[in-house]
């Protein structure tokens, strides 16, 4: 079809209906108008947006190429070929891209030989990715090589008089590696064909620069290095839903939408729950922080007075104050001058409207999930960004402006800014209503534990954990020998020291049953056995160990199994009570301080008090969140990072790649804790950075791994 | 032939007010003169500017030209206008009450501001003008960009 020609005929179809005032024609020639449009539309974005794939097309040749040439085998990867960019940017990332890809083949990947020698794969890997994230395009380039070592460079940027070596003393490692943007420097030993004449970084950084990108650097010596460019998406579009509070139009970007709720006004009391002086959703089984978009932006909220038909200013502040009085101890609104004095009488009519019901949109930062309070929702649209003036770039709300149907302009939100805004991550504000939601997703995130059932009389259920019992005896009671007050029995051409739940005190001592079962594991390095009458049965269960009723000498905790409570021995205890002399034996260490982020309580509780007892000093966390921030604040004590792997807000694997992403603490070795481990998740660990894997509760492997982290 | 020989030697200036007082600012910064149009609030954007608005599919910033120059605000009546000019490559719309009209002043005969004025109002402007008794204080343009130097990078 020809546009051009569809085009004017719609428009002479529309002159034809305006002039006649047929409301028929009028809305043939809309629907014709809205049909060349949109073609017109993908037409003209189809010739301005090109494909990533376009940049990279070249590489693999290049790589391959230049991989021949300097001797080299490296694996590459390219994903995002179909990442869309405006042509003009496209164009110009070509140049300062395929310089980088040769900078990481030539600089960055060592030779075959190298990387043996250095105890690496013999090929190297280059990656090369491209998506979208948060309005940007993020274009990644990474290689497992040689990493940028700051202190070389550093030495380049004095040797050739580009920076002083006082200036230099109080540059972290990462501003030393960005010093490579500098103009003529260069760390290649050698001038090859392929790079390192000196000319090179510091106009890759010029080019985008000009194209408003932004360049970081994530580099580690030995590991490899991460050039990562987000390119601002000027020219991108994004599909984005629109929403309303009042007057004003806001548009969300989809990506950060995980749905839109309604809720009735009769279902605002049952899903809203107030935390503090925070408002908290409940969605299925998510406790979501919730913020009002109105209060965070300062907008006046206004009501239609049923008796003019104008808008006015609403003296309701919170969405508590639509329920009950109860909750008018709620923080001041920030409408408050505009808030009508107590006693006032309200108009009539409003409580009854529809305003009473609440429009959510779900929306996530990719952190964290929040509900935000939205006037209503309106069209889907696909928007085009256009960047704020640069003195309103400070505002991290916007995300930045577009044009909608009508020609107003919309303002983006910034999920994340509009969060911080209100407060929802800091600790201050709504952190019980952050407490409360990790709280519930610490429940549904819940470890499973794996327990060894057994009895202590055949009313007393009473369990360990698996992963502690090494092996299962049965055994008759004349089996067991008595010497001098304390049990033992012939094991494997020794003497196996055993113990009893009654062993404490404060609980009934083992009957003699005919048949007994000896769980055997391993306290201080010593072998021993727990005595438990059979039946004996492995359960999984979720549920939370409960850490307070029941816990006394010899007794961790207790927990619900078949309806029955059943207590959970502590073997530790029971050694330390009966054999006393083991623990001071065991070796001491000077004082290490560990990190440990463990959301289980009962398996924290544990490791804790294992890493305790062997003289190490503990700091816990619930969660990779709280761990890092901990660690922020303990950057000289921390020696070691013990995590967990599955924990809510941030797990262990993201708490690994912040810790080596940041380089205060990118040296810390890391020991990631699991119930359950597969080859995959090993493989993916390592890559992050994680330095060993260790089962929860298998004690001593895991303290000798701390004590080797330590000592290293 | 008398009026383009006053152009060589003078310089255009649009003319308008803000509340009481008269003011102009050299044509050549000016690129148009604009309704006010819809304009979309910045939540928490500084206190002079007004909003945002779409000018044929560029984003223009608005400034209130009175917040700016700290004489309360611009009163967005029906002759309420905006001056469209362009700074670093944004467009920005200053806000003003009225434009009045423009006349040619020589640049010889602009007296400078006199001291004894508001310091915020002095700093912007280029001098003063008079004309029988009209007092026209002719703005700096590239004074007023500077509408909130805590945020201003400096340009890249």
């Amino acid at each position: 079809m020809n546009l051009a020609g569809e085009l004017v005929l719609s428009r002479n179809q529309l002159r034809v209906a305006v002039t006649q005032n047929n409301p028929q024609t009028l809305a043939a020639a809309e629907d014709r108008i809205n049909q060349v449009t949109s073609e017109l539309q993908t037409v003209i974005l189809q010739t301005r947006l090109q494909p990533m794939g376009n940049v990279f097309a070249k590489f693999p040749r290049l790589v391959r190429d230049l991989a021949r040439t300097l001797g080299k085998e490296i694996d590459l990867d390219i994903q995002g070929k179909d990442v869309a960019l405006d042509r003009s940017l496209i164009e110009n990332l070509s140049d300062p891209l395929t310089h980088m890809v040769r900078n990481a083949v030539d600089h960055g990947l060592e030779t075959a030989e190298d990387r043996i020698r250095a105890g690496k794969n013999p090929v190297g890997r280059l990656r090369i990715d491209a998506r979208h994230e948060a309005g940007q395009v993020v274009v990644e380039i990474a290689d497992d090589g040689r990493g940028i070592d700051p202190h070389r460079v550093a030495a380049a940027a004095i040797a050739n008089g580009l920076i002083s070596a006082e200036k230099i003393q109080g540059l972290t490692d990462r501003d030393k590696q960005a010093l490579i943007f500098l103009p003529s420097l260069s760390t290649a030993r050698q001038v090859s064909d392929v790079s390192g004449r000196g000319v090179g970084m510091d106009v890759v950084k010029t080019n985008l620069d000009r194209l408003g990108g932004q360049m970081e650097i994530l580099s580690e010596v030995g590991k490899g290095s991460l050039f990562r460019i987000k390119l601002p998406l000027t020219l991108a579009i994004i599909p984005a839903l629109i929403v309303s509070v009042e007057t004003e139009r806001f548009a969300i970007p989809q990506a950060n939408i995980e749905e839109l709720l309604r809720l009735r006004a009769e279902e605002v009391q049952r899903r809203i729950e107030v935390v503090g002086d925070a408002e908290v959703l409940l969605l299925r089984d998510r406790m979501l922080p919730l913020t009002r978009l109105d209060q965070v932006l300062g907008i006046i909220p206004t009501y239609i007075d049923p008796a003019t038909g104008q808008r006015r200013p609403d003296q309701r502040g919170r969405l508590a104050d639509r329920r009950s009085p109860r909750h008018a101890l709620f923080g001041e609104p920030l409408a408050a001058a505009h808030r009508q004095p107590a006693g006032q009488p309200r108009a009539d009519g409003r409580r009854k409207s529809a305003a009473s019901a609440l429009e959510i949109a779900v929306v996530t930062t990719g952190l964290m999930s929040y509900g935000l309070v939205v006037g209503g929702f309106h069209d889907a649209e696909e928007i085009v960004v256009k960047p704020l003036n640069r003195r309103l770039q400070h505002l991290h709300d916007y995300a930045g402006a577009t044009l909608l149907g009508d020609g107003t302009v919309a303002l983006i939100l910034d999920i994340a800014g509009v969060a911080n805004r209100a407060g929802l991550t800091s600790v201050a504000g709504s952190a019980r209503a952050v407490d409360r939601v990790t709280q519930a997703e610490t429940e549904r995130l819940q470890d499973v534990h794996f327990l060894l059932l057994f009895h202590n009389r055949p009313d007393e259920p009473c369990a360990v954990p698996l992963d502690i019992v090494q092996r299962i005896e049965r055994i008759t009671p004349n089996r067991i020998e008595r010497l001098g007050g304390q049990r033992t029995m012939q094991y494997r051409g020794g003497s196996l020291p055993l113990v009893t739940l009654a062993d404490a005190g404060g609980i009934h001592p083992i009957e003699d049953a005919q048949e007994l079962a000896v769980l055997v594991s391993s306290v201080h390095g010593r072998e021993v056995g727990l005595l438990g009458a059979m039946p004996i049965d492995v359960v999984e269960t979720r549920l939370m160990i409960d850490l307070i009723t029941h816990r006394q000498k010899g007794i961790a905790g207790s927990v619900l199994i078949n309806h029955r409570t059943t207590l959970i021995a502590d073997l530790h205890d029971l050694v330390d009570v009966v054999h006393p002399d083991w623990r001071a034996t065991c070796r001491d260490y000077q004082a290490v301080t560990v990190l440990l982020a463990e959301d289980s309580d009962f398996f924290r509780n544990q490791i804790k008090r294992y890493l305790v007892e062997d003289g190490f000093t503990v700091l816990d966390a619930v969660d990779g969140e709280a761990a890092w921030e901990l660690l922020l604040h303990k950057l000289e004590q921390v020696r070691v990072v013990v995590t967990d792997l599955e924990m809510p807000r941030l797990n262990g694997l993201g708490l690994a790649s912040r810790i080596r992403a940041d380089s205060r603490t990118a040296h810390l070795p890391i020991i990631a804790l699991t119930s359950l481990f597969s080859e995959d998740d090993i493989a993916k660990g390592k890559t992050i950075g994680i330095n060993e894997y260790r089962i929860k509760l298998d004690r001593d492997p895991l303290l000798v791994s701390v004590h080797a982290c330590a000592a290293a | 032939m008398q009026h383009d020989e006053d152009l060589d030697r003078g310089l255009l200036i649009i003319v308008f007010t803000l509340g009481n007082a008269t003011f102009g600012v050299n044509a050549r910064r000016v690129q148009e003169v604009v309704k006010v149009g819809h304009l979309t609030c910045v939540h928490h954007a500084p206190a002079a500017v007004a909003g945002i608005r779409n000018l044929r599919g560029r984003i223009v910033t608005v400034v209130d030209l009175a917040v700016r120059l700290k004489l309360g605000c611009a009163t967005r009546g029906p002759e309420a206008r905006l001056l469209i000019m362009e700074w670093q490559g944004e467009p920005i719309g200053f806000l003003v009450d009225a434009v009045t009209d423009a006349i040619v002043v020589s640049e010889d005969r602009i007296a400078p501001p006199p001291a004894g004025i508001d310091p915020v109002l002095r700093g912007n402007l280029y001098g003063l003008w008079r004309e029988g008794d009209r007092l026209i204080a002719i703005l700096d343009p590239p004074a007023l960009f500077q509408w909130d130097a805590t945020v201003i990078a400096a340009p890249a």
